[in-house]
């Protein structure tokens, strides 16, 4: 009936109010109105005894009954022995001694008596009041007048229902105050838990409009503050996390935490880009789990152990090795010995790579020099001990010293070449090239070394091949390098040279050759300084180890690049993928 | 080796993790110990052999840690259904590597041993047989972190590989020994070094086995003799 709680609440209070009024009011009534007519039935037949008493005892007796009728009372007469000698209701008969009775032994010791009881002769509850009749100073008798106390219960009755009317009265006022005023009170409060309802569920719409000034008014206020605050905290909350996370996102160092158990709680992208699809889906795995490297788990038990950050070189294997730099550090501020851990991962795989290669170029360039040097010195100084005096023998000596002078020129010579290639040095100017002639040109220079050999040269050109944007000087460099490469290690068959349209605005010259060809595994290397495929077979060919890699270099220089095809003992196709002069 | 349901004790879960957890280490450690004795002997290097020898001990030390440390949970723990299972094969399997630890000493010494004298003749056949033998042993471990049933077949299957390689250099080496008995010495101990490798390889199949029956509750092992007793 009543929706409200608050409402039944208020409602339960007064109703309980109520009833605890009612019923001391009651009791008190009652009781109240019993004294007070109780003492006034009293005082009346008292008086009204006194009247009687006025009479002639005689006369008394003779008209008890409509003494009674008068007085609406009982008269009852007694001799001074208690034997009754008239009575207005009764056959004096039939009626015992009244000597005993307290209120006449009452008024033989005090001179007035009086009691309430039950009347055994009337069966109701009576006001009896007794008075010695005196003559001559003996007592002679007694008068007893005796009411009923209807009166008493009639008023007390009365009372109890005038509380009841007005109780009832009040309890359906209230009832009718509880649901059509205080509703109206509470409607503030209602709307305010309806807004803070939506605000709970994000839906904030607008600002909370109570046109009160009370305390509900003030309230509705406050909780507009307080909405006001918390979407503030919350933006800026949202926005700090954003930023965090995308400051972690993208980040250049991969971040990887643990928490205390040693799971692996998040992965940053580049984490994830360093390690690779073998650790896609590592959350919530341990480090041992996830790596099982014993190295990486030594690190992080002493970084837990020491509470101290440390960096450590860690080796992946697998399938493909990885060199990471890890720094191990305890997240601060949280407290408790098993912190969170964050782990920043460096890949420091083509680093070591790098310095690797750049060791094997100190090792590689000494030893290059030192070879024809070592030839050189050995044979001045023979020359020196005598030899010079042998005519032939000086000259096929000087003849040695002179071509390993020449290759350590060479050596040299590409050794700067590449240097100042790299240093960007050699200043390249593009320029609209026709390839055929150009190709030609790096063919003249070739041309008696392969006839020499006896090798095919074959040409397929379409015809009016575009032109290309390439620096002049360099295209026949990069031509005559690979050419050279292509006649040095065909021991006999024929080179083709092809050239054709290549998606992505590239004109792809095609150097392919009936050589000895590359195994699959070395292919990635070509184009790193002295690297050579066949050590022993490249130096006598007179190689410097550094043609490709000058290729590789010059072509990077202008966005051309190069691709290598081979297989062992059928031959190498080099692709050049030269960009075509805009049109 | 965390159970399907979460354990109402965290100290509980986890123990069971970090034992599970020790015998990744020991099998990383393990793993190492082969990778290293192999190179000892292709490379003829003496040093690398030698700290494998001495690196057994950390080996031993874990093995004996693990073992009292399961031990200890199944007493304390009263462990049932698959945590069960997961002690007592975590006790198992740590028992294989141990055995493989051992093994990877036996052939650091037979490498001391060949690397007085000259090489019998190019390795072809052994580094193979080590090289599968080691990825055994990673997929082995592997299979038991993901509970990879897959990869634990595999490691059943590529035993066999391991006892084919096993008789082959047999047969060459008796070859070898027939031609000149000068070689018998050498041979033997390659032979030995070969056997200690096709050991291996029983031990990883082993875990293999040990995986199997931790995710399925079944055993794998001895298959051919209980599939005998059937027919029988």
């Amino acid at each position: 009936m009543i929706k409200s709680r608050l409402l039944r609440k208020i409602f339960l209070i007064y109703a309980s109010t109520l009833c605890l009024v009612v019923t001391l009011d009651v009791y008190f009534v009652a009781s109240q109105t019993r004294r007070v007519i109780t003492a006034q039935i009293k005082a009346e037949l008292t008086t009204n005894a006194r009247v009687l008493l006025l009479m002639p005892l005689g006369h008394l007796v003779g008209n008890t009954t409509h003494l009674a009728a008068d007085l609406k009372a009982r008269v009852t007469i007694l001799s001074a022995t208690g034997k009754v000698l008239a009575d207005s209701e009764q056959d004096v008969r039939k009626m015992a001694n009244h000597l005993y009775r307290p209120e006449i032994q009452e008024a033989r010791l005090q001179g007035a008596g009086s009691t309430v009881r039950y009347s055994e002769t009337l069966q109701r509850e009576m006001m009896y009041v007794a008075l010695p009749v005196q003559a001559g100073g003996q007592v002679i008798g007694y008068l007893r007048l005796a009411k009923p106390l209807q009166a008493v219960q009639n008023a007390i009755s009365h009372a109890h229902w005038m509380i009841f009317r007005i109780a009832t009265l009040i309890l359906i006022s209230f009832l009718l105050l509880a649901l059509f005023i205080i509703p109206k009170l509470i409607a503030p409060l209602l709307k305010i838990i309806a807004y803070t309802e939506k605000v709970r569920q994000g839906k904030v719409s607008g600002s909370l409009f109570v046109a009160s000034h009370d305390e509900l008014g003030q309230l509705a206020a406050n909780v507009n503050l307080l909405v006001q605050t918390y979407e503030d905290n919350i933006r800026s909350a949202r926005e700090e996390r954003e930023k965090l996370a995308s400051v972690f996102a993208g980040m250049v160092e991969g971040i990887v935490i643990l928490d205390r158990e040693n799971r692996i709680e998040l992965v940053n992208r580049r984490a994830q880009d360093i390690l690779g699809a073998k650790y896609a889906d590592v959350t919530g795995k341990t480090l041992l789990e996830t790596f099982r490297n014993v190295a990486l788990q030594d690190a992080l038990n002493y970084c837990r152990e020491t509470g101290q950050p440390l960096s450590r070189e860690i080796l992946l294997t697998g399938e493909s090795r990885l060199i990471l730099d890890v720094n191990f550090a305890p997240i601060e501020n949280m407290p408790g010995e098993n912190r969170k851990i964050i782990m920043v991962l460096h890949d420091v795989t083509p680093l070591r790579k790098l310095e690797r290669v750049r060791a094997d170029f100190v090792v590689n360039v000494t030893h290059e020099i030192k070879t024809p040097l070592t030839a050189i010195i050995g044979f001045v100084q023979t020359l020196q001990e005598g030899a010079i005096e042998e005519k032939a023998t000086a000259a096929r000596f000087l003849t040695i010293i002179s071509e390993h002078a020449l290759r350590l020129n060479r050596l040299v010579d590409d050794l700067l070449t590449l240097s100042s290639i790299e240093l960007g040095e050699v200043k390249l100017h593009p320029a609209k090239i026709d390839p055929e002639h150009a190709v030609q040109q790096a063919l003249s220079v070739i041309e008696a070394k392969a006839r020499a050999k006896g090798l095919a040269i074959h040409q397929t050109w379409p015809d009016n091949p575009p032109p290309i944007l390439a620096d002049g000087d360099s295209i026949i460099q990069i031509m005559v390098n690979v050419l050279d490469n292509a006649v040095k290690f065909t021991p006999a068959g024929s080179i083709a040279i092809t050239a054709a349209e290549e998606a992505g605005g590239y004109l792809m010259i095609t150097i392919a050759d009936t050589g000895v060809g590359i195994p699959r595994n070395e292919i990635p290397r070509l184009g790193e300084r002295f690297y050579r495929v066949d050590k022993m077979r490249s130096r006598e060919l007179g190689g410097t180890g550094l043609g490709l890699s000058i290729v590789k270099h010059l072509l990077q220089g202008q966005q051309g690049r190069m691709e290598v095809e081979s297989k062992p003992d059928r031959g190498t196709t080099v692709k050049l993928f030269f960009p075509l002069f805009p049109k | 080796m965390t159970s399907d349901k979460p354990h109402t004790s965290a100290s509980y879960e986890r123990e069971l993790q970090d034992v599970k957890d020790s015998l990744i280490y020991m099998g990383a450690l393990v793993e190492k110990a082969i990778e290293k004795c192999i190179l000892a002997l292709v490379q003829r290097d003496s040093d690398l052999a030698r700290t494998v020898i001495a690196e057994d001990e950390q080996i031993d030390r874990l093995d004996v840690a693990i073992e009292d440390n399961c031990i200890r949970l199944l007493a304390l723990r009263q462990p049932a259904a698959r945590d069960l299972r997961s002690i007592t094969t975590a006790i198992k399997i740590n028992g294989h590597l141990e055995r493989i630890g051992d093994m990877a000493v036996t052939i650091a010494e037979k490498v001391l041993l060949l690397n007085e004298t000259a090489q019998l003749k190019p390795y072809i056949d052994l580094p193979t047989m080590a090289a599968i033998t080691q990825g055994m042993i990673r997929e082995s471990i592997e299979a038991l972190v993901n509970d990879n049933l897959e990869l634990a077949n595999k490691v059943r299957r590529d035993d066999e590989k391991v006892d084919n390689l096993n008789e082959q250099i047999f047969r060459e080496l008796l070859t070898f020994m027939m031609e000149d008995p000068r070689t018998i010495h050498r041979a033997l101990i390659i032979m030995q070094i070969s056997k200690s490798l096709e050991r291996i390889s029983d031990h990883a199949e082993g875990i293999a086995a040990m995986v199997i029956y931790l995710v399925t509750g079944k055993s794998v092992r001895h298959e051919e003799l209980l599939a005998g007793e059937k027919e029988s």
